[in-house]
This record gives structure tokens, sequence and C-alpha cells, in this order.
């Protein structure tokens, strides 16, 4: 499980580090590049050609390329389509009617993306290519028109007939939902009319028939999300020893940090140290097995710093001495080798201060080639453990340093955007089937998960409470027994950070895969700076939180309007496809076209989807699986995975990313979309759709159209 | 004669063109230093056999392919120019347009090409196609459905759409029935009392004998010889006279009186028509003096025609 940790939450942590901020590049470098490419393409190439660029040519031309399309027959495959989605859909076992809305709104949506998908790159891709051989193109190019005028109109062409595809689909899409939808709600206020009064199902089935099953909403999500032993206040921040809580502390390191670590290496000693309040407790019956598991109680041999100092534990229940476990990770959150690579870390004892109110302070000893690899990364993270059972571990500002004795500490760097303060830990737990692991406890004092809200507006429309939505995942199942009829539980508090209000504990039943709704007056959210705490509370589960498992309802939106965004964002998608294969059939064979096509489209994605194997380092650990006896071997495979995941990010990099076009992913959850996702995707289109088009017209324009 | 360029339609100077393979050595010398000027007002004739480079000069002239070396100029702008494809009109050896537009559709588009105000192609597109012969019915045909010969009159038409300076036709006559043949050179004949220029691009040498002034003959990608077709032709020792109504006593008497001048190796026969000339007085006295109602292959009943209504 700790191997796969890096991996799962590197999104996360890039989002949470300063060190990530500092690579960043500027946002608006593609839509500069984008237009230097358009403008210039446009100025060296066919000056001219923009100067005689007239719209009843590119009309005529783009008219053309629909009625071909159109007499074609290309739109007999919309019934299919919707035949299709009518099967799937009525196939489909949704969890409970809002799931099978949503279930068919994806449905629809997939069947026209995919529709549209595949007939702009089947007609974009043999257009040209087929006009060149049969010669039809002879009688074009001979009239007035521009070779510009010729790649514009058959791109508007194909993007006309996706539009007609995607109106159509989108028609149907609508109907079809709201024929379900009424269908639904009518058989929803049937079962509610026969629910007995108490029954836990009535709050959901009243929810669906008085909110309906086509509703969409505007969410604001938390900046970030981190899992607690406590709820944070104050300057210390806590975590739980044997829940698999750690926290993260970013280094980087200056020239003279370099210079000094590289000396202490070769001469002394170089520590990294880590500062933290410790406190322990009697351990429950779980605890007290996992000390046991875990072997703690056993005499142990010395250490890095000799034995372990006897523990501010009180009399009672033997509680094993605090440890912690430290691993140093790379960029790609990786661990360095010689930084315990497997295992959660290499464990520090912490040694009891004299004052008991004091911190504890534990030491790992780094060997030179360990401290020689940090000091060639320059960046790396730090990674804390809380390892002993019954123990909660304290972290205020500075809780990891770098020690060579005889010389200041070193700390992590200061923050690029607030010079003023150190790059603070970030705390996380181990993740589970679905996200971060939360331990419930019925006391409610288990681990918590702290949401941070900033700056929402939030629209009531005049009402007094507004929703929070919990989208949480029961990974493990723990107390709760079905067979019982009881609901597995826990517990949200609201703290307004600008009046300092707190809602005090607000109990829901969270279901796996399933959004339960909880209404939370407005004054704990008013001005839009909030907390939201999330515990569980049936004893031994597992809750898995993520980012996005706590949302805010801001206000209510119509679901046509958020369907027509969702199908315009398909359009601008289908107009980049169209745009791809027009540049693609400029130079090749149809057939080559559409693989070609199909190759820049999901190739961003596809690199992507590989994630962390193509990250640096990622040879070694491949070379590493084939076990090879010689080491040049393991050098050869090493370095040729390497270069060969170097060239695939470098060729993905000029790729365009499809996943800018979430046609899908919101609308599916019930969630207006954002107008900046709209943006993102027209954004996507100026800055790769259109210098390609430059691309394919100076391509043309060069081109001896007489095959 | 002396010319100035504003009378020059066409101007080729050492117009060369080398067909290459994929790793760019030369495959095919298509045209090898071709020079030659058409007047404007002028019929003139590209002849040549099957690869002599009649049409890839033709293509060049559009700007369909490039020149390897060499230049030529339209209407006193560069070959290939958008410009200059405004007052050109182009009919490509076969008919290559968009099969699935009936042929009122086609003018329409290729009107809308030019930027022809709606009101002005409303008005040219039936007249366009009464020209070129295609009936009410047929121009409402998509033109997958056309015969060869229907397919020509379209493309003719569409290559007249814009009222062209120059026409450029490339095998006019290819798939037209006689009729068809006799149509289309009338018609070029009277593009040129319109002052049309038309180069002519044919192997077919009758047809270029009937309408053509000037020809040149292109063998192997070189012309061969450039000239008046009536100098050309003329067979300068041998004088014809040609009279109506001599009796076989009177030219008995002329042969006598031409042996006293000396003149030997004498011919006397009738002239004779061409086919052509018979085919068409046959099926001119058919079509007045024949049944009402049309037999045989008619575009109304399905079957190829000529576009006329009511043709056999």
């Amino acid at each position: 499980m700790v191997s796969t940790l890096a991996l799962n939450l590197s999104g996360s942590l890039s989002l949470h580090t300063p060190l990530a901020l500092a690579g960043a590049s500027s946002p608006y470098l593609p839509w500069i590049v984008a237009s230097i490419l358009i403008v210039g393409g446009l100025v060296a190439f066919g000056f001219d050609d923009v100067i005689r660029l007239h719209w009843r040519r590119i009309w005529a031309i783009s008219s053309i390329c629909q009625t071909e399309s159109l007499r074609r027959r290309v739109l007999w495959v919309t019934p299919l389509a919707v035949i299709g989605v009518m099967v799937v859909a009525q196939l489909s076992r949704p969890g409970d009617p809002q799931d099978a809305i949503r279930q068919t709104t994806k449905f629809c949506l997939f069947a026209s993306a995919m529709l549209v998908t595949v007939t702009a790159v089947i007609l974009a891709c043999t257009n040209l290519p087929r006009e060149i051989e049969n010669r039809v193109i002879f009688t074009i190019v001979t009239k007035p028109t521009t070779r510009l005028e010729i790649v514009i109109g058959k791109v508007l062409g194909f993007a006309r007939v996706s539009g007609l595809i995607i109106l159509i689909m989108g028609v149907f899409t609508l109907a079809y939902l709201e024929l379900r939808t009424r269908y639904m709600v009518a058989q929803l206020r049937t079962q509610l009319a026969a629910e007995p009064a108490d029954s836990p199902l009535r709050p959901m089935l009243q929810h669906y028939v008085t909110a309906g099953l086509l509703g969409t909403r505007s969410i604001e999500w938390p900046v970030d999300v981190q899992v607690f032993a406590r709820p944070p206040q104050g300057p210390t921040r806590w975590m739980a020893g044997g829940q698999g809580q750690y926290f993260i502390v970013p280094f980087e390191l200056s020239p003279a940090d370099k210079e000094l670590l590289t000396q202490a290496a070769q001469k002394g000693k170089v520590f990294i140290t880590t500062t933290l309040f410790v406190e322990q407790h009697a351990p429950d019956e779980e605890e007290s097995k996992a000390i046991k598991d875990m072997g703690l109680l056993k005499p142990k041999s010395s250490r890095v710093l000799g034995p372990a100092l006897p523990t501010t534990a009180p009399a009672g229940p033997q509680i094993p001495p605090p440890e912690v476990a430290i691993r140093l990770l790379d960029e790609s959150h990786r661990a360095f080798s010689g930084s315990a690579d497997m295992g959660v870390g290499q464990i520090v004892d912490m040694e009891a201060p004299k004052d008991p109110a004091a911190e504890s302070s534990g030491h790992l000893e780094l060997s030179p080639e360990l401290v020689a690899r940090l000091v060639g990364a320059g960046r790396f993270y730090t990674q804390v453990n809380a390892r002993t059972p019954a123990t909660e571990y304290g972290a205020s500002e500075h809780p990891v340093a770098l020690y060579v004795p005889g010389a200041p500490l070193i700390f992590p760097p200061t923050d690029p955007s607030n010079p003023s303060h150190n790059a603070a830990p970030v705390f996380y737990s181990f993740p589970g089937r679905g996200g971060m692991r939360l331990t419930g406890h019925a006391d409610g004092k288990g681990a918590v998960a702290a949401y941070r809200f900033r700056n929402v507006a939030v629209d009531t429309g005049g009402r007094d409470t507004v929703s929070l939505q919990m989208n949480l995942t029961i990974d493990r199942s723990g107390d709760f027994d079905a067979r019982t009829g009881s609901l597995s539980e826990a517990v949200v508090e609201v703290i307004n950070r600008t009046t300092g209000e707190s809602s005090g504990p607000l109990r829901f039943s969270p279901e796996t895969s399933r959004v339960s709704p909880l209404d939370v007056p407005v004054k704990f959210v008013a001005g839009g700076n909030f907390d939201v705490l999330l515990r569980g509370l049936t004893p031994g589960q597992w809750l898995g939180v993520q980012n996005e498992s706590v949302s805010l309802v801001t206000a209510d939106r119509s679901f046509v309007f958020n369907l027509a965004k969702s199908l315009f964002i398909l359009w601008l998608l289908s107009l980049l496809v169209v745009i791809i294969a027009v540049f693609c059939s400029t130079f090749l064979s149809w057939p080559i076209a559409v693989v070609l096509t199909l190759l820049i489209l999901l190739g961003h994605w596809g690199v992507d989807q590989l994630g962390d194997a193509l990250k640096p380092g990622g040879g070694r650990n491949t070379a590493l699986e084939f076990q090879f006896q010689d080491v040049s071997q393991t050098i050869i495979v090493s370095k040729g995975f390497d270069g060969l995941a170097s060239m695939l990010r470098f060729i993905s990099a000029f790729l365009p990313d499809v996943t800018q076009f979430p046609v899908m992913e919101d609308i599916e959850r019930g969630v207006s979309i954002p107008p900046q996702k709209v943006g993102s995707s027209l954004g996507a289109v100026f800055c790769y759709g259109l210098p390609l088009l430059v691309f394919s017209y100076v391509i043309l324009r060069k081109k001896e159209v007489a095959p | 004669m002396t010319l100035t360029v504003d009378t020059e339609a066409v101007r080729i100077e050492h117009l060369s063109k080398v067909y290459k393979d994929f790793w760019g050595r030369d495959k095919v010398r298509a045209l090898d230093d071709l020079s030659l000027t058409i007047h404007r007002g002028e019929v003139f004739g590209l002849l040549g056999p099957n690869g002599s480079g009649k049409s890839t000069t033709i293509k060049l002239l559009l700007g369909l392919i490039f020149p390897t070396a060499g230049s030529a100029s339209i209407l006193g702008h560069p070959a290939g120019s958008t410009v200059i494809n405004e007052r050109i009109g182009f009919l490509p050896e076969e008919s290559y347009l968009y099969r699935f537009l009936t042929g009122e559709e086609t003018l329409h588009f290729y009107g809308k090409l030019f930027k022809i105000p709606r009101k002005e192609l409303n008005r040219r597109v039936p007249l366009l196609l009464d020209t070129v012969g295609l009936n009410t019915k047929d121009r409402k045909r998509k033109l997958r459905e056309y015969s060869k010969g229907m397919a020509r009159r379209i493309g003719l038409a569409q290559a007249l759409i814009n009222n062209p300076d120059l026409i450029l036709l490339d095998e006019p006559t290819t798939g037209l029935d006689p009729i068809g043949t006799r149509e289309m050179k009338d018609l070029i004949l009277s593009l040129k009392q319109q002052g049309k220029t038309v180069l002519l691009c044919s192997h077919l040498l009758a047809d270029v004998q009937d309408v053509c002034e000037r020809i040149t003959i292109l063998f192997r990608g070189k012309m061969q010889t450039l000239g008046q077709v009536r100098d050309l032709l003329e067979v300068k020792d041998i004088t014809q006279i040609q009279t109506k109504g001599m009796t076989p006593a009177q030219v008995d008497e002329m042969r006598q009186f031409l042996a006293k001048m000396g003149v030997s190796d004498t011919v006397v026969t009738h002239p004779t028509t061409t086919l052509e000339d018979l085919f068409m007085r046959i099926v001119r006295e058919r079509t007045v003096n024949g049944p009402a109602t049309p037999v045989g292959a008619t575009p109304g009943n399905g079957h190829a025609g000529n576009g006329k209504p009511g043709a056999p």
C-alpha cells in the first residue's frame, strides 16, 4: 500500500507545495505561441489570400461538404445511436432513480461524443484526398477560390455536420431524460406514499420528489483537504499513530546548502531531524492488537542514536515508545534509493524531552550516497509517518530540518508567493480504494478530514440553509451490519472562519457512490470562508475521502442550459477533431490520415494514462523488475526506458489535451458546468486548432493538386 | 503582324515540367521548353497524341501543378493566380463535378465561388442550361445519373458561368454524340464571335480543324509545329477548281483545254460531304418528319440522350 502512496497522491501534493508552483509556466504562453503561429503563418505564406478571403465562397464550400454528408446519409447513424442508448439505459442497473437519470445522461452524451467524433474523423479525413483523387478539386481551385478558403470552408462544413448531429442527439437526450424523469418521479411518489413514516428512505424519496431528478447546481469545491488526528486549532497540527497518517514537507536546496551538505557528507554526518509534540494514551482494543502485530513491545537493539528513551506514557497497559518513520522522496514522490524503498520508511525513535510540555525530537542519519543524491536532485520531499499506535504527534511550524552538526539547521524553502512564511507541512493519511482513509470512532474522536473553503460566493436565493454534498466511499465496512439495517454514520462540523461560529455536529449516513445532501444554516458559510470537519462514527469503518468528497451547492441552475453547455463543448471538440483530420488529409492518404488523426487526438491523453510510469526514474524501476544479473543490461533497459519516456513526454507536450473538453464529468454529477471549463475548451481550439488550420493551408497552398 | 502584350491572352515562355519520383529523381519529362503565345479572340488548338503534354500544359496554366522551369501568364497575370481565375473558364477532360448535386445546384455552387449575386445567378443558370442543351427535367437530376454527354454539357456550363474571357477546353467533345459534337463546335465558334479566347486541347483532329484558327502540335512534351491551320494544311502544288452544273461534254472540253495548256495529272471528281454533315442532315429530317411520340432512348424514359427534348 505504501508503495502506491506517492502515485495516488502525487496530484494533490503538487497542488499544495510551493515547489510545484515555482516550476509552473505562464498560462498565457500557449495563447502567445498560437497567436504568433497564426499571424506569422498567414502573413508569411498567404497575405494575399487573407485579403481575398470572402465569406460567400467559404460558406459555399462548407455547404457542399454538408450537402455531401447529408446525401451520403450520414445522419442515418443517429437513430442507431438513439436505439443503442435506449437499450443500454434499460439494461443498466442503477443504485437509485437519481443514479438512473445520471447514467442515462452519461450514455446519451457518450453516444453523442462517439458518434460525432467518429463521423468527423471519417468525413474530414476522406474528403480532401477523395476530391484530389477523383479530380473534383480541379473545378474548385481553378475558380477564384483561395486555398485558405478551401481549408476554412471544409472545416466549417464538417463542423456544421457535427453541429447537426449534436443538435439531433441533444433534442433526443432532453426528450428522453424528461420522459424518464417524469415516469420515475411518478413512481417515487407512489413509493413515498407507501413508505412508513419512520422509514429511513423517506427523506431521500422526499428530496427527489421535491427537487426532481434533473436538477443542476453550481458547486464550489474546497481549496484543499488534510487529514488530522484532531480538529486543527492553534499552530499545532496533530496526526495519529497506527492509522496511516503522515505529513510531507518540501525542501529546495540552495547552492550554499548543497556545498554545506557535500562537505558534511565527506567529513562528518548529516541528519534529518524531526521535532514533534508527542502524546500517548492507553491503547484501546484495536490499538493493542496493532501494537502486538507490529511487535513494538519487544526489546530493541540500538538505533541511530542509541536505545530508545523512556516515554511519558501513563501507567497501565503497555505502550510502546513513540516512533516515526521517515522517507525522502524525489520530485515524482518516489523514495530515493537508500531511503527505505520498501515499507513506510526508516524508523526513528523520538527522544523524550526533559520538559514534558516540550517537543520530542528524532534524528535520521543520512548516508553519504543519499546526501549526494539529494544534492544532485536539489528538490525533494520529507515524509514523516506517525508509526506508533495510541500515540499522537503534533507538528508545529518547522517540524523537519536538515541538520549538520555545528551548522545552522536547514529548513524548507520560503514560499515564493509569500516570502515571510516557510512551506508548511501538509497532512495526509494512506489511501484506500476511494481516497485517503478516515478511520471511524464511535466517540467522534477519530481522524478528522478538514476541508478548507475560501472566497466562496453563495447565492442563497432567500433560503435559510445551503446544501453541502457529501460524496464519500466506504472503504471498509467496520461494524456496519447490513442485515440489521443499521446505516453507517458520519458527522460534520462547519466552522465559519470569518465569524468563528460553529454549526456543532451534524450527523448523516454516507453511502458509497451516492451523494448525501446535508442542509446547513446559511450563517455558517456566510462570507465564503469556512472549514468543514468530517469524521466517521462507525467503529472500524474506513471512509475514503478526496478533495471532491465535500462540496457546497451555491445556486440552482437550469438543466437545459447545462446540457447546452455540454453539447457546445462537444461541438468544440468535434471542431478540433475536424481541424486535425483536415490537416492530416492535406498530406496523407485517407487511411493513414485517420490513424494519424486518432494518434494526435489521443496521444496526450494516452501518455497521461501511463502516469508515473513515464516520470523520471521509471526506467530504473522497470529494469529492476527484469532482475537482470548483468549490470550493463540493467543500465541499457533503464536508459532505454527513460529515453523512450522522455520522447513520449516531449511529443505529448505538442499534442492537444482532450481532457480540456469535459463533456460529461459535471453534467453527469448534476453540477453546472462552470464558464471556465467552456473557456478552457475554447482555448484548446484556439491554441491548437487554429495554428493547425494555418498549417493545413500552408501545406495545401504548396501542394500540386493534380495527381 | 506586330503584337503588343494587350493582344496576348496567353504567353508561355520556356515552360517545362518534370515529374519526380519519391526520392526526387526525374521520372517523366512531361513538357520540355514550350514557348508560344495565344492571341485574344482566337481559337487555338493544342494537338498531340496521348502523353504528349497537352493536359500538362493546361494544368500548368491553371496552377494545378507548378512548373519545373519557365513561366506562363494569362491575360497579363501570372498563371495560377486566383485573381486571374475570375476571368477563366475551364472544362476538364472529364467532368469532375460533385455527383451528388443536381445540374442546377452545380451551377449555383460554382456561381457562388465567383461571388455572382443571387439574382443574377437565378437569371444566368437557366440560360446556360438552355445553351448547353440540358432540358428542365435533366437539370433537376443528380449528376451521378447523367450520361457522359450530359456530364460534358454541365461541365461546359460551369466553365461558362462567369462569362470568362479565356476558356480552356480539354477534350471538349469526348463522350458527345455527333449532334453534341456539332453543337459544341458551334458553341466554340459563337464564343469566338463574342470575342472570347478559346484554348482547345484535343486529339480529335477533325474537331480542331473545324474550329481552330491556329494550332500547335506537341509530341513527347516538345512543340513540333505552330501556325495557322489553313497554312499548315495547304498543299501548295495542287490547284482545285470547283464549279456547279457542268455536263460530261463540258468536262471533256475542260480536260482537253488543260492538256493543251500542258497541265497533266488532271483528276475530275464530285466533291463529297463529311460524314458528320450527312448524319446531321438525316437526324434533322427525321426530327421534322418523324412520329410525334419519340421512340428509343430519350432522357425522359431514363436512358441517355443528347439532352434535346424529343431527340432520338
